[in-house]
């Protein structure tokens, strides 16, 4: 060692006005939905109004949901397969109500936590690797959902169908709830909780070496997906008014692709619920345009994944052009 | 002098003439009996170490001593197989890093522990954070974080930013200020000063001492020797997981601590220069990369060692990464033997002949969860392929002799880089560099967290490499390195060369490098240095 001492080193100069980087992701999903949406005015113009806005997003309700309980896991880095599971076990457990009280929805709910706590369970503590023991409980609850209720009916309790088909104040349910999950959505991602997440998503082992209880956020984490996949179930037994044990399965992948649209990153610790929202309404809106054409079903599902890669391709070009790293 | 030989005596062996005013047995940390296997690996075989609050205790080894591992278990990160550590007379329960917090245990770990997708004031306050009802109170935290930064005098960090965006050095010294905030009562600095500058060292070294002067335990770990006689009041070796000596800096001389550190004598550090060729391997001449580099006149010959000195941060990092494809000349002349050079990809400039050593290892240089031989041979897979298919048995063969010039512990070779320590992760990245001679070296701090005897060892490596005709550049932040290591040191300033100095010519010495980078801090005028 020398005892030179250097001064320290750029400190001389100003500290620059940082330039905030451009949002990509929120421009990107921000974009896609307003030409979606412009799209699907024009061919129905009777759309502009609250009323058919809220019967639209009625319908997408479930997926926003779905998609909403999939980031939460992808969050720290995980996946969650088992969301549509999660959400079949809810339709019946809600429809198995038959006239019963809003006390079957409360039911339907812990039962999703439940389902979310194993989940969870088997991921932190025990340590599995979360594809394998989703894709594992993804069959099991299908099963479970079967065994409750073997082909479509029941009935929900009115509360569900008046949470997801009616109005409070003038104002569609369906907006409310959207409200809602981005309201807790924001303070959730400020919360001291949402830091955990944060670091347990981008890297584990320094999230553990400054004292964060890893194993009980990945469980979290898994129990709040469980928690809105379930609420997903919920609203979409009151929508159609009866259950479906095998309504679950065409949630899943969507709900991936929902996430990946939204710019929440499959390796962890970056993105929200906020766009996956923005992204869960877009995939709706295709649907809703693909039915205002006539067109055949899987032509939704080539223009969804369609979108997808689009979308990730641009990510992929935008980072490289603008020098950052791909995540 | 007290040197223990063999397993340690107790704690009460370190305790000699100490430092400081006499104090209750129980002002102290104690570590008595640890160990710690990790599988068939017995890193830590009954340590002893003894530090009194208010002091800076130095502790030394070699790469894979277990310094490092002693660390983590004293910070609850990992827990011992047996043995006990104390702190002010009450035992500490193993393995919850959160215990070890409240304990008033605060470590500035090796690898760094902070989170890239968090802000700079989110991880300094990180588990303190201030809220209301479990909400962040985002404005309060960003005061408080600015308030911290400006105490301990770092306010050059932003609280704003992300530390994805920081480099090594920042990051670095975001993680002392972190500990540092936690006002501790154990302070464990883990080679917290091997990516920094000189000024950037002292000002950590000199966090220490103030915070042995407000009572706290300084654990210093470093590789530099003359760290340790500057600030340290006692230290403790260790070799492979015992403790061998203990006692004051002043008590021994360098040749003492590093033939206790290894086991063996080192000869020394530099080795004897070589007159470079004449041919130019590497030529810039006007280079440009964005607005921060250029314009850039650079020459490196055959055989040469070309430093890049200067301040910290003065663009040496992007003439390497340019030079290395890993960012693109935005402007300029480059050739490479003669053949122009503006490499897209970090792939095509490996086909030019050129070996990158980056900075940060974990971020840039390695596989982490692949083993030695994986990384050692990826960037040569090409010359390992016959029939289309990489032939294994050759990869095994050159691997192994690579790691065995390197110092690599033989017996780990198929063990995941991340089980190995700090010291020997950097050798795996000088392995990789070193498994096909390349006709252009690039270092950049090459020696950061290795031991004086790697050193020494990489030291020859590479003027064995310029001897057979390579050009390496070299950067380091450390002077002495340069100035004794190179055989010409181009002295950097806000992006541009500003002077050159030979050591042919016998001008190349610490105090000429660092007038040169001073005084054109001084003057902006952007005129070129006097030429030599
Ligand atoms: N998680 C782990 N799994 C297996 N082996 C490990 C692990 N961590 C460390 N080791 C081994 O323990 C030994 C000591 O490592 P340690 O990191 O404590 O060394 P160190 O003294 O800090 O060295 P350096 O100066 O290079 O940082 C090494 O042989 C290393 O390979
Ligand atoms: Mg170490």
């Amino acid at each position: 060692m020398t005892d030179l001492q250097l001064p320290a080193a750029p400190a001389a100069r100003p500290r620059a006005r940082r330039r905030r980087p451009v949002p990509w992701d929120l421009v990107a999903a921000l974009a896609i939905f307003l030409v979606l949406a412009v799209v699907d005015l024009v061919l129905q113009p009777a759309l502009a109004d609250l009323g058919q806005i809220g019967l639209l997003l009625q319908t997408g309700l479930p997926l926003v949901l779905v998609a909403a309980a999939q980031t939460m896991v992808v969050l720290v880095r995980g996946l969650d397969l088992s969301v549509g599971g999660i959400l079949a076990v809810a339709t019946v457990v809600t429809a198995s109500a038959q006239g019963g009280g809003p006390g079957w929805i409360a039911l339907a709910l812990a039962v999703g936590i439940g389902l979310g706590l194993l989940n969870g369970l088997l991921v932190g503590p025990v340590g599995m690797q979360p594809f394998i023991v989703t894709l594992a409980t993804w069959t099991i609850f299908d099963g479970i959902a079967l065994k409750i209720m073997s082909t479509d009916g029941g009935t929900p309790p009115p509360a569900a169908v008046a949470l997801a088909t009616g109005e409070t104040a003038g104002i569609p349910n369906s907006v409310l709830v959207v409200v809602g999950l981005l309201v807790a959505w924001l303070l959730l991602r400020r919360s001291r909780f949402g830091h955990r997440m944060v670091a347990v998503g981008t890297d584990a082992e320094r999230a553990r070496l400054n004292g964060t209880p890893v194993r009980a956020v990945v469980v979290a984490a898994f129990v709040l997906s469980g928690l809105l996949a379930a609420f997903a179930g919920v609203l979409s037994s009151g929508l159609t008014a009866s259950g479906s044990p095998t309504i679950g399965d065409r949630y899943i992948l969507t709900s991936v692709a929902a996430v990946v649209i939204g710019g929440t990153s499959l390796l962890g610790g970056r993105g929200g619920i906020g766009l996956t929202v923005l992204a869960a309404l877009s995939l709706t809106l295709i649907n809703d345009i693909v039915a205002a054409m006539n067109a055949d079903v899987w032509v939704t599902t080539a223009a969804s994944s369609g979108l997808l890669l689009v979308l990730v391709l641009t990510r992929g070009l935008v980072a490289r052009l603008s020098g950052r790293r791909v995540t | 002098m007290t040197i223990i030989d063999g397993a340690g005596t107790g704690a009460g062996a370190g305790r000699g003439p100490a430092a400081g005013p006499a104090a209750g047995p129980a002002r102290e940390l104690v570590v008595t009996g640890l160990e710690k296997a990790y599988g068939r690996n017995q890193v830590l075989r009954g340590v002893d170490l003894t530090a009194r609050f208010g002091t800076v205790h130095a502790l030394l080894g070699e790469n894979g001593a277990g310094k490092s591992t002693l660390i983590k278990i004293l910070g609850g990160v990992t827990r011992q197989d047996a043995g006990t550590v104390s702190l002010g007379g009450r035992k500490l329960p193993p393995g919850g890093v959160t215990a070890a917090q409240r304990a008033g245990v605060r470590v500035v770990f090796q690898e760094l522990s902070s989170i890239a997708n968090l802000s700079v004031a989110e991880n300094l306050l990180y588990r303190a954070e201030p809220h209301r009802a479990g909400v962040v109170a985002g404005r309060r935290l960003q005061r408080r974080a600015a308030e911290l930064l400006a105490r301990f005098g770092m306010d050059r960090l932003d609280p704003g930013r992300r530390v994805a965006d920081l480099d090594l050095a920042e990051r670095q010294l975001l993680e002392v200020v972190k500990a540092l905030a936690a006002e501790p009562r154990v302070l464990v600095l883990d080679e917290a000063t091997s990516a920094l500058s000189s000024a950037d060292s002292s000002w950590v070294l000199d966090q220490g001492r103030q915070a042995a002067a407000r009572g706290c335990a300084v654990l210093l770990i470093t590789h530099r020797l003359g760290e340790v006689r500057d600030v340290a009041d006692r230290l403790t070796v260790l070799r492979s997981g015992t403790t061998v000596l203990v006692g004051r800096p002043d008590e021994f001389d360098d040749d003492t601590m590093i033939t206790e550190m290894l086991g063996r004598r080192v000869e020394r550090l530099f080795p004897p220069r070589t007159p470079p060729g004449e041919d130019v391997v590497v030529a810039v001449r006007g280079g440009r990369v964005g607005e921060r580099l250029g314009p850039l006149d650079l020459e490196v010959r055959a055989g040469e060692i070309a430093g890049l000195g200067g301040l910290q941060g003065q663009g040496q990092r992007e003439v390497l990464r340019a030079l290395a494809g890993a960012t693109r000349w935005t402007g300029g002349e480059v050739t490479v033997r003669g053949r122009e050079h503006h490499p897209a990809t970090p792939a095509e400039a490996i086909r030019a002949g050129i070996t990158y050593v980056p900075e940060d290892r974990q971020r840039e240089g390695l596989l982490l969860t692949r083993s030695v031989l994986v990384n050692s041979s990826l960037s040569s897979l090409f010359s390992l392929v016959r029939r289309g298919l990489l032939d294994r048995r050759r990869e095994a063969q050159r691997s192994r002799a690579v790691a065995g010039d390197t110092g690599l512990p033989e017996g780990r070779l198929h063990a995941p880089v991340s089980m190995l320590s700090g010291g020997n992760q950097q050798k795996v990245v000088l392995a990789r560099a070193l498994y096909r001679e390349p006709t252009v070296l690039l270092l950049h701090d090459c020696t950061r967290g290795v031991d004086v005897g790697t050193k020494a060892d990489i030291f020859a490596l590479v003027a064995g490499l310029a001897a057979k005709g390579t050009g390496v550049v070299f950067y380091s932040s450390d002077l002495s390195e340069l100035a004794h290591f190179c055989d010409r040191v181009y002295v950097m300033a806000e992006g541009r060369v500003r002077g050159r100095l030979d050591a042919a010519g016998g001008e190349l010495s610490e105090e000429s490098i660092l007038r040169l980078a001073l005084t054109h801090r001084a003057d902006d005028t952007g005129e070129e240095a006097p030429a030599p």
